[in-house]
């Protein structure tokens, strides 16, 4: 596969991505280890697993990690841009079409823009929950959670020092946030909690 | 320098997303419309809109932040701002440099700080609140929006399409 190929399947992906990593996993999974078999299932998973701890949009990084694996650093570079181009040209339409649209409807556009924030507001909780279930394991993370939620509503904290305190407190006791290993955890009475599922 | 104040900020939101895009919107939120004053609650709460409709990463909304800021320039120097770094270190990690990234301070840093990201997302749940929720309309189509997401496979676009139609429609009749 050439670096043009490697381009053009990236574009595809990034047009297609609505929703975000999920939707740009499967697809990677679809046109590269599937249609075109130029990487394994395991690149995939093992992308995830080193980019997991890196801070920055995950799918940006997968394509990155994988666009090196394919073709180094013009490689990366190529389908991290490819990866891109649609979501920012889109989004530069939408920012064109918003600032004419707010300077002819000024006050009219507020119920529908209320309406549209309302809707990503319960989209947000729902994403919440979602990102929560695999991350917040512990009892220390839990109230890790509340504590950086009240900290920055009722006292208007900067988030970037809640994150930094969090994260020391990861270093000093990794063991507080995360479960024990699901070996361990797999081999125990699996009666031992009733299973609700 | 307006393009160089967006570049720095930009690097410095994507350095401390740990768990992804969706983990810093609150930081976002806080650089952009508190401390900056680049843009409007009212415009950052459409820009969260706009990137779930759009296809592609959550940050960019670094595309629309930047473009009220300083125009098409102002655009792209926010969204490469945005991904430049961490797309250095992935593609840094994929050339075996993967020593550094399981050094366990690191891990450590990133195991505390997902639930706080996560627990500050709750802020911007309150902030977008604060602006939407005039009247127990937005509060259902909220819930609703909510529940649509959870339980079904419903698309995120039409949902938003249905919410500012619905607000569209509804609203003024409430408010008045």
């Amino acid at each position: 596969m050439n670096l043009a190929q490697l381009s053009w399947l990236f574009v595809k992906i990034g047009c297609a991505a609505f929703g975000g990593l999920g939707v740009t996993l499967s697809l990677i999974d679809r046109y590269l280890v599937k249609d075109q078999a130029v990487l394994a299932a395991r690149d995939v998973t093992e992308s995830l697993t080193y980019t997991k701890f890196l801070p920055g949009s995950t799918g940006v990084q997968v394509v990155g990690y994988l666009g090196c694996r394919l073709g180094g650093w013009p490689g990366a570079a190529l389908a991290t841009i490819a990866y891109l181009l649609p979501a920012f040209l889109f989004m530069l339409v939408l920012s064109i079409l918003y600032e004419e649209v707010t300077g002819l409807l000024a006050d009219s556009a507020a119920p529908a823009l209320r309406g549209l924030t309302a809707a990503v507001a319960g989209i947000l909780v729902a994403t919440i929950y979602r990102l929560a279930k695999p991350a917040i394991t512990t009892l220390t993370g839990g109230l890790v959670a509340v504590a950086a939620c009240a900290l920055g509503v009722v006292h208007g904290v900067n988030p970037a020092w809640i994150v930094l305190a969090a994260g020391i407190l990861g270093i000093l006791m990794p063991q507080r946030f995360a479960q024990e290993q699901s070996a361990g955890a797999k081999k125990s009475n699996p009666d031992s909690h009733g299973n609700k599922r | 320098m307006i393009l160089l104040e967006l570049f720095v900020y930009f690097a410095i939101i994507s350095m401390l997303a740990f768990g992804g895009g969706n983990a810093v919107i609150s930081l976002l939120e806080r650089i952009s419309v508190e401390e900056m004053r680049w843009i409007t609650p009212q415009d950052f709460a459409v820009a969260i809109g706009f990137a779930y409709i759009t296809p592609g990463p959550v940050l960019i909304t670094s595309a629309f932040i930047g473009y009220r800021t300083a125009g098409f320039s102002g655009a792209l120097v926010a969204t490469v701002g945005v991904f430049l770094i961490p797309w250095l270190l992935s593609v840094l990690a994929s050339h075996q440099v993967r020593r550094y990234i399981e050094h366990p301070w690191l891990q450590g840093f990133g195991l505390g700080a997902a639930p706080a990201v996560i627990g500050l997302l709750g802020i911007t749940v309150f902030i977008l609140g604060r602006y939407a929720f005039f009247g127990w309309l937005y509060w259902v189509v909220a819930g609703v929006a909510l529940v649509l997401t959870l339980f079904t496979k419903a698309s995120p676009v039409l949902i938003l399409i249905g919410g500012t139609v619905l607000g569209a429609w509804a609203g003024p009749l409430l408010i008045d």
